[in-house]
């Protein structure tokens, strides 16, 4: 019981993660219509950031954390403004292979400052909580909590607010928004914005859990790619339901069965791909 | 002689019945129109019959034969070609090399037979460029040529499509709106156009169209769908007097 | 009229690989000899690549044939004895075979997904090779053999142990590659594969069967790759999961995009020796400026040359007689 119990919050954990990561990708892709594979990148240097300030510089986590969280979120900005929205309209593949260019550009500048070997900032949260005999770090609990936090906030701001319904708008009809009066440019910032600070925040939260080096940003923003598309592109219910799914599969897999286990999200991946295209909550709007 | 027959064909969505329980028959040699309000069924329909959409139940026989199940391109070659709505084209390939993968089922060649240009297989591309040729000079779009078919004028694309259908060699044509967007002179050019391709080539055409001056002059008879149901069938004369087709359909539409 | 004004095109192709034939006599350094062998090896993906967007797919996991091949010919050599000559061929037949089963199964998936299944097929098979033990785990395969020696008529025993004779079997591997692919391209099935991604139902309406052509291009790509990925194995005599990374798939696509569509076999090989010597030259000088250049050189293709280097060509000829036709409407005033 107690296992269950301990396979269930580790499970939540992993979830929590990938939610975070899952989340902006989907509404970039939802309203920019484009992949973000910076966002992996966007994720690695927010983590540095909490890094270079907290460890070295000795700046205070929490500040450390909200720096971060702007710094990449204007990083965000510029890369739409320079990249992103003048390739909005061109073929697919050119604005695909931009993007990973910068993101290439991206983790290369952190190799360069960083020295691409592993780093940490070691656990700022200390203690652990016991919860019907299994035991999990406060760190963790706090990943769930915030991540829970965010995706609250970041519904409640699309559904309920005038930005938030801007953007469903923008989502649905680009041309006819931007015929309503929205600027879209303006949204286009604003999503931006707000997703690549959910990254910063995810990597600022994670820093203390894991070590990190420039490279992995690549990694992980496949892995979130990859959630984003089974839950449904830019679908934000879908990437919670696929995170969920994905990182109890997984977690689950790797405690009974080792590290071959990891084969099993992406098995499910191209699965699920087979039966159901669009996604868990993707939209249909092809016949064939 | 029914070339085509569409027997009970149904097509359900997700609940929704987008065809039910149709009926009908093209006669061998005639130029039939569907027609219908917007969202009716009568590109379901096309879609079913080419192979695109499989039936929910019913069949549909071919000069006698089911084609129920079988693939688009295998349907082709059987001899039932269609166009689509819109320009129905390669937009970033030539005129000339849209015409020549038109003739794909031309002489059909093979991997290997491609791959080492034998001389049978560069006969076949050579006869295929000619003919190809030789339509854009009918079209009178030669000197065009080697120009990307998103960038001719309106008109012509949707004459370069309907010469892509006929290059299939198939008996039966299916047209999906071969005149929307055609100025009045340009339908009627086209209008002509389809009536030869039945006089002189002995084709037997559908169209669905909704340019209701160019169904009733050149059809030989009339299938009225509404909401996924048939509900008339005859010439022109007896659907224009129809008076569920006239509460149903016309009088919204421009004639 | 002379040879020469006749087949100008087939003089100067002579030419070329004439040159390509007498390189290792020029730059005999066998740094530089493994250069080239490096740059042969990222043509033939590159190619492999660009054929597969022909048909209107993304390959993000072009790498993991390459893995496959050398995986597949690296085990049937140390654990069945076959020799390495013919472990060329198995792992091109390996990856071909695995390419046909999942291209039958998802070559039907259009767009995005396609690319992202591609992916998660790459990620799927290096985490088998990098997880079970069979295929060597984390630490890969080592001691893989090096080709034997061949008794050449004319020539006598040849021995395969250093990299100046390697380079001639990687010549006729890219060789043999690209002038099929180049075939494949041109000919009636290369104008098939492009009317695919224009207009997928249009081309169905007209009698072509799209699967049968995405298989054709894709598993032409993949067995190729394969072949090449089972030259690698026995060349370097070790493989590691960990260079079929989806970073080692991305730097394809660039370089792939850097030499452009424009050509099939042309493009794979200019993107790919290009990009590899510049690579080389910065590895030298430091390792960090890869990713950079990399990053860097994508974005900008994008923005200025999208079709890739081989598109300058048509982009000056534009350029040329645009600047013709001002003159011309200046002087008429």
């Amino acid at each position: 019981m107690t296992e269950l119990i301990q396979v269930f919050l580790n499970s939540l954990v992993l979830s929590a993660n990938y939610i975070l990561l899952a989340l902006g990708l989907t509404l970039i892709f939802g309203i920019l219509r484009t992949l973000n594979f910076a966002h992996g990148s966007f994720y690695i240097c927010g983590a540095y950031v909490v890094y270079a300030l907290a460890k070295v510089a000795g700046v205070n986590y929490f500040l450390a954390s909200v720096a971060a969280m702007i710094i990449v979120g204007g990083l965000g900005v510029l890369v739409e403004a320079t990249v992103l929205y003048p390739l909005a309209n061109k073929v697919k593949v050119a604005s695909l292979g931009a993007i990973l260019g910068v993101s290439m550009v991206l983790e290369g500048v952190l190799a360069f400052i960083f020295q691409g070997e592993d780093v940490t900032i070691g656990s700022f949260f200390t203690g652990t909580v016991s919860v019907g005999g299994a035991t999990l770090s406060v760190e963790r609990i706090m990943v769930v909590v915030l991540c829970g936090v965010i995706m609250l906030a970041l519904y409640q701001w699309i559904q309920k607010t005038r930005q938030g319904t801007a953007i469903r708008a923008l989502a649905e009809n680009p041309k006819v928004a931007n015929l309503q009066g929205i600027n879209t440019r303006l949204i286009r910032y604003l999503v931006m914005a707000i997703a690549s600070c959910v990254a910063a925040f995810a990597g600022a939260i994670v820093t203390p859990l894991f070590y990190i080096n420039p490279y992995m940003g690549g990694g992980v923003v496949f892995k979130a790619l990859l959630i984003v598309a089974v839950g449904g592109m830019g679908s934000v219910e879908g990437s919670i339901l696929a995170g969920l799914l994905i990182g109890f599969v997984e977690c689950i897999g790797v405690t009974y069965l080792g590290p071959i286990a990891e084969i099993i999200s992406f098995l499910l991946v191209v699965v699920i791909f087979l039966f159901r295209p669009r996604g868990l909550m993707g939209v249909e709007y092809e016949f064939h | 002689m029914a070339i085509l027959e569409i027997k009970k064909v149904t097509r359900n969505f997700k609940g929704l019945s987008a065809l039910c329980q149709i009926d009908a028959e093209v006669r061998e040699g005639e130029i039939l129109g569907i027609i219908g309000p917007n969202g009716a069924g009568k590109t379901t329909l096309f879609n079913v019959v080419s192979g695109f959409l499989p039936p929910s139940s019913g069949d549909i026989l071919f000069e006698g034969k089911s084609i129920v199940g079988l693939r688009p391109d295998e349907i082709v070659r059987k001899g039932v070609a269609r166009s689509f709505q819109g320009t129905s084209l390669f937009p970033a390939s030539s005129c000339l090399g849209n015409l020549i993968v038109a003739h794909h089922l031309h002489k059909e060649f093979g991997f290997w037979q491609s791959m080492f240009n034998g001389q049978s297989y560069r006969h076949r591309e050579e006869e295929v460029a000619k003919k190809s040729l030789k339509i854009l000079e009918d079209l009178n779009l030669s000197d065009k040529k080697d120009v990307a078919a998103r960038d001719i004028p309106y008109g012509y694309q949707k004459m370069l499509g309907v010469a892509m259908v006929l290059a299939t060699n198939a008996r039966l044509l299916l047209f999906d709106e071969p005149v929307a967007g055609m100025t009045p002179s340009e339908s009627l050019a086209m209008g002509e156009e389809i009536r030869n391709i039945r006089n002189k080539q002995g084709k037997t055409i559908v169209l669905v169209e909704h340019n209701m001056k160019t169904v009733m002059e050149i059809c030989d008879r009339i299938v009225v769908i509404n909401h996924g149901i048939k509900i008339a069938e005859g010439p022109p004369e007896v659907i224009q007097a129809d008076p569920q087709v006239i509460e149903a359909y016309l009088g919204q539409d421009e004639s | 009229m002379s040879f020469i004004k006749r087949f100008p095109k087939g003089l100067l192709f002579g030419v070329f690989i004439l040159a390509l034939f007498l390189l290792p006599v020029f730059f005999p350094n066998p740094a530089r000899i493994g250069m080239f062998i490096s740059c042969g090896v990222a043509s033939v993906l590159a190619m492999g690549w660009l054929l597969i967007l022909r048909i209107g797919c993304l390959s993000l996991g072009q790498v993991a044939f390459l893995g496959i091949g050398g995986y597949a010919s690296a085990i049937l050599s140390q654990k069945l004895g076959i020799s390495p000559w013919c472990g060329l061929l198995f792992g091109g037949v390996a990856a071909g075979l695995i390419a046909l089963g999942i291209g039958l199964v998802f070559l039907r998936i259009r767009g995005l997904y396609l690319a992202i299944i591609t992916f998660a097929f790459a990620e799927i098979v290096r985490l088998v090779v990098s997880t079970l033990e069979f295929f060597g785990g984390h630490g890969g395969i080592l001691d893989i053999p090096k080709y034997p020696s061949l008794r050449l008529p004319g020539w006598g025993i040849v021995n395969f142990d250093s990299p100046f004779s390697c380079y001639y079997i990687l010549l006729l591997i890219v060789l043999g590659s690209g002038i099929f692919m180049w075939r494949m391209d041109h000919s009636a099935l290369g104008r098939t594969f492009k009317s695919l991604p224009q207009n997928e139902d249009l081309a169905e309406s007209l009698g072509v069967h799209p699967l049968r052509y995405k298989i054709f291009s894709f598993v032409t790509a993949c067995f190729f790759a394969g072949v090449v990925g089972a030259f690698t194995a026995h060349y370097y005599g070790c493989l590691y999961p960990g260079s079929y990374t989806a970073h080692h798939s991305v730097i394809v696509q660039i370089q792939a995009t850097v030499g452009g569509p424009v050509s099939v076999a042309f493009g794979g090989l200019l993107g790919g020796s290009l990009m590899v010597m510049i690579e080389t030259f910065l590895l030298n000088v430091d390792a960090r400026w890869v990713f950079i250049f990399y990053g860097t050189v994508i974005i900008l293709i994008t923005f200025f040359l999208p079709d890739g280097l081989l598109s300058v060509p048509r982009e000056v000829l534009k350029y040329w007689s645009q600047i013709k036709k001002e003159d011309g409407v200046i002087a008429s005033r």
